[in-house]
């Protein structure tokens, strides 16, 4: 039975369960900064009754604060960029800098399944044209069956890899085929293919170098647009 | 006598903070990382109040809930986390947790509710002994 969700929604999906992994992470961090805020009232309040206060621990105090304030700013920065992902159809950027991106955004989701997620360098820069939040849909719905069988240490390698004809998003150790019943929808919109070396046990994510060529009209139309 | 919390939370951070706050309010505080640390702690120690967070690594706070529930059902357990939705809200009461709060709590609140925790679970445990009071007179005949 076919399902009858549209590929729109499972864009919005992708972006809906993102924002909330990252904005229940901020809260945390708010969380954190909220208690330190506190402590300090509680020890000016005991510094009133005599307590004197000690300068070591405000400094630590404070160090906790910046460190929290960074990780709050830096998901902020993580979540603009990927906002930002849906400002344009198709876009030429590094594969790499996505895959990037992409572990930011899932680690946590990653973390909450007892996996971790690791970009291994490529050699040469991965440029292709493509659409950015298309390929953000294509790894988080990747991810999302991966991680539910990832290994006993339960790393999951990620790589972008130049090839003749376009590039390759790789997911490794992987043993099985993407199987979920939207994949074969967001890999056509992506013309993108998949492939599974049993060998290496690496599953491979073919996408064109340019995805407006062999097109009718030479326009690619995205359907968020 | 001071309340014994268990705090549970996977953010290391949050956990030193909250437990020193609470403990400059009179209370006896202990810490678990995970809910499977907290449920090996609950095992061997005895405490009267778990303070836990919903969304954590490996096994969340719903899962680690029904846990602590059936292993220690007097325990009272206050869940803590970054969103509250009305599923989980309705879910975790039905699985018998005391109350729910979202972070950034509002520690005056949290206190007044790791109070009322403690005294309702002071209540629960003396009905415990009163009711094993009278089924050891019913058993004797006395």
């Amino acid at each position: 039975m076919s399902d009858p969700e549209s590929i729109e929604t499972c864009g919005l999906r992708c972006f809906g369960a993102i924002s909330a992994s990252l904005s229940h992470e901020l809260k945390n961090a708010l969380a954190i900064i909220n208690e330190h805020a506190g402590l300090l009232e509680d020890m000016m309040l005991m510094a009133g009754t005599g307590r004197p206060l000690d300068p070591d621990r405000l400094k630590l105090l404070a160090g906790n604060v910046m460190k929290q304030v960074q990780r709050a700013d830096t998901m902020i920065k993580h979540m603009n960029q990927f906002a930002h992902s849906v400002d344009v159809t198709v876009a030429c950027s590094d594969l790499e800098d996505a895959l990037t991106l992409a572990i930011a955004l899932n680690s946590r989701t990653a973390v909450m399944k007892g996996g971790v997620l690791v970009l291994e360098p490529s050699a040469t820069p991965v440029r292709i044209t493509t659409c950015p939040f298309w390929v953000q849909t294509l790894i988080w719905r990747s991810l999302s069956e991966l991680l539910e069988r990832a290994g006993a240490d339960g790393q999951l390698h990620l790589c972008a890899r130049k090839i003749s004809d376009g590039a390759a998003i790789i997911f490794s150790p992987v043993d099985h085929v993407l199987t979920n019943i939207h994949i074969p929808d967001v890999l056509n919109h992506l013309k993108a293919t998949q492939a599974l070396d049993i060998q290496t046990r690496e599953l491979w994510i073919v996408l064109p170098a340019d995805i407006n060529a062999n097109r009718a009209d030479g326009l690619f139309r995205s359907c968020l647009h | 006598m001071a309340e014994r919390i268990l705090l549970v939370d996977d953010e290391k951070d949050f956990l030193d903070i909250m437990s020193e706050r609470l403990k400059y309010r009179g209370m006896d505080v202990a810490t678990a990382g995970s809910a499977r640390e907290a449920i090996s702690k609950i095992a061997l120690e005895s405490y009267d109040v778990i303070v836990l967070d919903l969304q954590m690594q490996e096994m969340d706070g719903l899962e680690a809930l029904k846990v602590l529930r059936t292993v220690k059902p007097e325990l009272q357990v206050i869940l803590l986390t970054g969103h509250v939705t009305l599923e989980k809200g309705v879910e975790a009461m039905k699985l018998g947790a005391m109350d729910l709060m979202e972070k950034p709590a509002d520690i005056a609140i949290l206190e007044d509710k790791i109070r009322r925790a403690h005294a309702r679970k002071m209540i629960l445990v003396e009905k415990q002994t009163e009711a094993r009071v009278n089924e050891i007179i019913l058993n004797k005949g006395w």
